[in-house]
């Protein structure tokens, strides 16, 4: 099964998930589509996920400018047995969103450390590369064909 | 609290040889409050020593050890102090030849009174 549809976060992501030993991850764009995804064994899950990521990310984005001026940064949240961490890291000019989810085998502290160095990995990605994952204007075939690749459909 | 926390680290931090000494939340691996050398990263110093320790500490309960009351790492190039007392962690990395007895005595003396 492939974890990534762009080549420039197998790297990144296999790194950060390793190291942090995040149980699930996830990398997607900020409108919902996934990119990249650790641990999930369903596709409708996956969905589900940066579905629900995207919207945190909108509503905390917009949050972040009327309290603050600017969107909030990382997002953490400790649940009883497992926590998650999201996060954006820009790429080229664009923005990718991780979440990573994790238990107590790591700690929050573990993880940021780690992310430093996915995001620190994803500088030198340009906007050329960010055209390997071309969208064709169809959010829903894009989800789907990335769905495809991800859990290995196409 | 924090100015307490921090004037006994600050008087940690004074001791021959010790580079940085920072108090940390054990269970997520945060820094609370640091005095370092300007080239420590404090946030990856308390990463690493409180997963170290909770590690050291799973692995000693697993052994029929007990509790784990401190943990010293001796490097090639330094030393990892570290000490708990409920969630918080007092961390110190020090150079190699700094003298461990004095900063294990300080060590549990600065739990004590932050406690």
């Amino acid at each position: 099964m492939k974890r990534s549809v762009v080549p420039w976060l197998d790297q990144p992501l296999s790194d950060f998930v390793r190291h942090a030993r995040l149980g699930l991850a996830v990398a997607l764009e900020p409108s919902g589509r996934v990119l990249a995804q650790h641990g999930f064994t369903r596709s409708l899950d996956v969905m589900s996920v940066c579905s629900l990521v995207a919207a945190i990310h909108a509503s905390a984005s917009e949050l972040g400018r009327q309290a603050n001026g600017a969107p909030f940064g990382p997002l953490h949240h400790g649940g009883k047995g497992r926590q998650l961490f999201f996060a954006p890291a820009p790429v080229g000019s664009g923005t990718v969103l991780v979440l990573a989810v994790f238990d107590d085998r790591t700690s929050l502290g573990v993880v940021r450390h780690f992310f430093t160095g996915f995001a620190q990995a994803l500088t030198h990605v340009t906007d050329r590369d960010l055209a390997t994952a071309p969208m064709t204007g169809d959010f829903e075939r894009d989800l789907g064909r990335n769905l495809a690749v991800l859990f290995g459909r196409a | 609290m924090m100015t307490a926390l921090q004037e006994t680290l600050g008087s940690l931090a004074a001791l021959p040889g010790v580079r940085a000494a920072l108090a940390a939340t054990e269970s997520d691996g945060l820094p609370v409050a640091s005095v370092t050398v300007f080239d420590v990263d404090a946030d990856a110093l308390a990463a690493f020593a409180t997963a170290l320790f909770q590690r050291t500490r799973l692995a000693n309960v697993s052994a029929g050890y007990g509790e784990t009351r401190h943990l010293v790492l001796d490097a090639e190039r330094g030393r990892l102090f570290v000490a708990l007392e409920g969630d918080l962690a007092i961390v110190l990395l020090a150079e190699p030849d700094a003298a461990a007895g004095l900063l294990r005595v300080a060590l549990q003396r600065a739990l004590k009174a932050v406690a």
